[in-house]
């Protein structure tokens, strides 16, 4: 099982500050994310055919997936994911 | 560098903290932060920065006070609007303590000009509202070797991490894609906690006091009451840092 953490707008959509599912990478776990809880869908996709994600911060173990390999980064037993938007304000 | 009877006075509170001490409030004394923006963040952190006895605190920022400002800008009252932020923010730190030097810059900060506006900082506060300056700040601070300490809001959330340069995650290893620019609702007191968290972590390094929020992303959600951790990493592919 994965554990991944949810913050800001990814919280609310889900109603849990922690979710776990069982996913072979982040593309996997994206779809299921999208699938069981369809308020996370426009705040974590900007397009299904290709997948195509927003712009947010997904961490695998605290690296981001953009210096991984992206959506097909592996995830294993025991991962940590974190989701969260990128916020700017001052 | 010494202590004044009236400083042993004025930090007394803090000095009697064993591990904090004379030693530590000498090391505050010897520091000069920069505090890059002069808004939400940059008026916690700056008041804090100033009661402590930090000895030197340059402001920086190019904006005026505006009415909009005044639900989280402490530092800048009615009076203020329409007066240069660094003026107004500089005029209130002097009062708050006229024991320390307090250098007013009214610059925008850009790539051309941010290792002149840096010379001689020991560290810089992250208190800007855009990613394009903070990136800037976060390269210039990993050029000069100075920590960086970085904190952002939103709504009811906040974060703040402690970049070292060469031992830490930067900012582009956590953020590596610019998010678009756009105005964003900032509750009142979101900006007051981070940037008061951002001065306690300037005073704990200066201090040699640890943990730092190192290699640690800080999400405060006030809406939940809630703080957490996350661990962070270097990215070797990063182009900032290159882990």
């Amino acid at each position: 099982m994965v554990t991944v953490r949810l913050f800001g707008v990814f919280r609310e959509a889900v109603g849990q500050k922690e979710v776990n599912i069982f996913s072979k990478n982040v593309r996997e776990l994206v779809e299921k994310l999208n699938s069981k809880h369809e308020k996370i869908v426009p705040f974590l996709i900007k397009n299904t055919d290709p997948l195509e994600l927003e712009d947010n911060i997904i961490l695998v173990n605290g690296r981001s997936i953009w210096f991984l390999d992206g959506l097909e980064t592996a995830l294993t037993d025991k991962d940590i994911v974190s989701i969260f938007s990128p916020i700017g304000g001052g | 560098m010494t202590l004044t009877n009236r400083e042993l006075t004025r930090y007394d509170r803090q000095i009697r903290m064993q591990e904090f001490g004379k030693k530590g409030q000498e090391n505050l004394k010897k520091a000069h932060v920069v505090v890059a923006g002069a808004g939400g963040l940059g008026s916690s952190a700056g008041i804090y920065l100033a009661t402590s006895g930090i000895g030197h605190i340059s402001i920086i920022d190019h904006e005026a006070v505006e009415l909009s400002n005044l639900n989280r800008q402490i530092l800048h009252w009615e009076r203020d609007i329409g007066k240069s932020k660094v003026e107004s923010a500089v005029e209130k730190l002097r009062q708050i303590n006229s024991d320390i030097e307090v250098t007013d810059i009214e610059k925008e900060i850009k790539e051309e000009n941010v290792l002149e506006l840096l010379k001689g900082a020991d560290a810089i506060v992250d208190c800007m509202d855009n990613f394009h300056t903070r990136f800037i700040l976060n390269d210039a601070a990993l050029k000069l070797n100075i920590p960086f300490f970085h904190g952002a809001c939103y709504g009811f959330e906040g974060r703040a991490t402690t970049i070292i340069p060469k031992k830490t995650p930067c900012l582009r290893c956590i953020i590596p894609k610019s998010p678009p620019e756009k105005k964003v609702p900032i509750m009142s007191t979101t900006p007051g906690t981070i940037g008061t968290i951002q001065a306690t972590e300037v005073i704990k390094f200066f201090a040699g006091i640890k943990p730092l929020l190192t290699s640690k992303l800080l999400i405060y959600d006030s809406w939940y009451l809630t703080y957490d951790l996350i661990k962070i990493e270097r990215n070797r592919k990063c182009p900032s840092c290159g882990g």
